[in-house]
């Protein structure tokens, strides 16, 4: 019967110290510019494309895509509107946040309420609500219209 | 002298797993070597290169283009981590697949070189590791090295010896 041994777990003084000298932005740095490579190598397969027709496309040579997907590249905002272009993908996010994204705070809306003779101009009084944070922008409008 | 596959922790994670060689009678492995060889020098590249695998291990797994491949024999997996092109320091890895990679030794590597041949300490450390990925690829074929089931892993006999056949 062969030797099914699991593999050994290893560290060294030598690591450890190291990742000690290693800061969190640095490492941050280098995941960032490792998942760009990601997803633009992705792009390219889900596109049915070599390496060699990105660089057709992009007017590259495939050295220098291939510096683009090392890992270690740091992109111009040019160079990356110019991919997201190409493969149809987005590299760079510029929109705000959607308004869905805020926490609702608690709103109090005052209307002005016409007494029951539609004719006359004069304001009888006003009314306020305050609104639940849990309801949506159109559920206050709605509410605020029909009461 | 005896060597064996042991698993680095720190780099390793649910993408992929980092190994190195451990050799018994130095008591240390290839990549605590690599370390030791260069950090005075080349400080921010071993830096950069820590970080490079932490993200392999625990992010995108061992993508091939992370890796400038074709650096051994044909077929045998060896490759070299990619370095920026200011950064001159050559680390050389057998890759397997996107879930396993073996560090191996390196070294500094002029602009002036254009193959590896060219600087001693590199073309030592690359056919080393050709040895040793021989040796693995040997196990594997004869199955006394097999993958776990989620290919993440080795199992088997991880002990090897020098000019074994």
């Amino acid at each position: 019967m062969k030797t099914r041994n699991k593999i050994e777990n290893y560290t060294s003084q030598a690591i450890e110290d190291i990742f000690k000298e290693i800061s969190p932005a640095e490492l941050k740095r280098t995941e960032k510019k490792m998942l760009l490579a990601a997803k633009i190598d992705d792009a390219i397969k889900s596109k049915g494309w070599k390496k060699a027709d990105f660089a057709r496309a992009m007017g590259k040579r495939p050295s220098e895509i291939s510096k683009w997907l090392s890992g270690t590249h740091n992109f111009t905002a040019d160079t990356m509107s110019d991919i997201e272009d190409i493969l149809g993908i987005k590299l760079i996010v510029t929109e705000e946040k959607a308004e869905s994204s805020y926490k609702f705070r608690p709103v109090e809306l005052y209307f002005q309420i016409k007494p029951g003779n539609r004719e006359s101009s004069n304001y009888e009084s006003f009314d306020r609500f305050t609104i639940s944070s849990e309801m949506s922008v159109k559920e206050k409008i709605h509410l605020s219209q029909t009461t | 002298m005896k060597y064996k596959l042991v698993k680095l922790t720190r780099f390793s994670g649910e993408k992929a797993s980092i190994y190195s060689i451990y050799l018994t009678d130095e008591c240390k492995t290839l990549f605590d070597i690599f370390i030791e060889e260069n950090i005075n020098s080349f400080l921010s590249e071993i830096k950069d290169i820590f970080s490079r695998l932490r993200v392999i291990g625990n992010k995108t797994g061992a993508r091939v283009h992370f890796f400038k491949e074709y650096e051994g024999k044909p077929g045998d997996g060896i490759c070299a981590l990619y370095d920026t092109p200011e950064n001159r320091l050559r680390l050389y890895c057998i890759r397997y697949g996107t879930t396993i990679v073996i560090l191996g030794g390196g070294g500094y590597k002029p602009k002036s070189a254009r193959a590896f041949q060219e600087i001693e300490k590199l073309e030592e450390e690359n056919y080393f590791l050709r040895e040793i990925a021989e040796m693995i690829n040997n196990r594997i074929k004869n199955h006394d090295i097999v993958f776990t089931e989620d290919y993440m892993d080795f199992e088997g006999n991880m002990e090897f010896y020098e000019n074994e056949e």
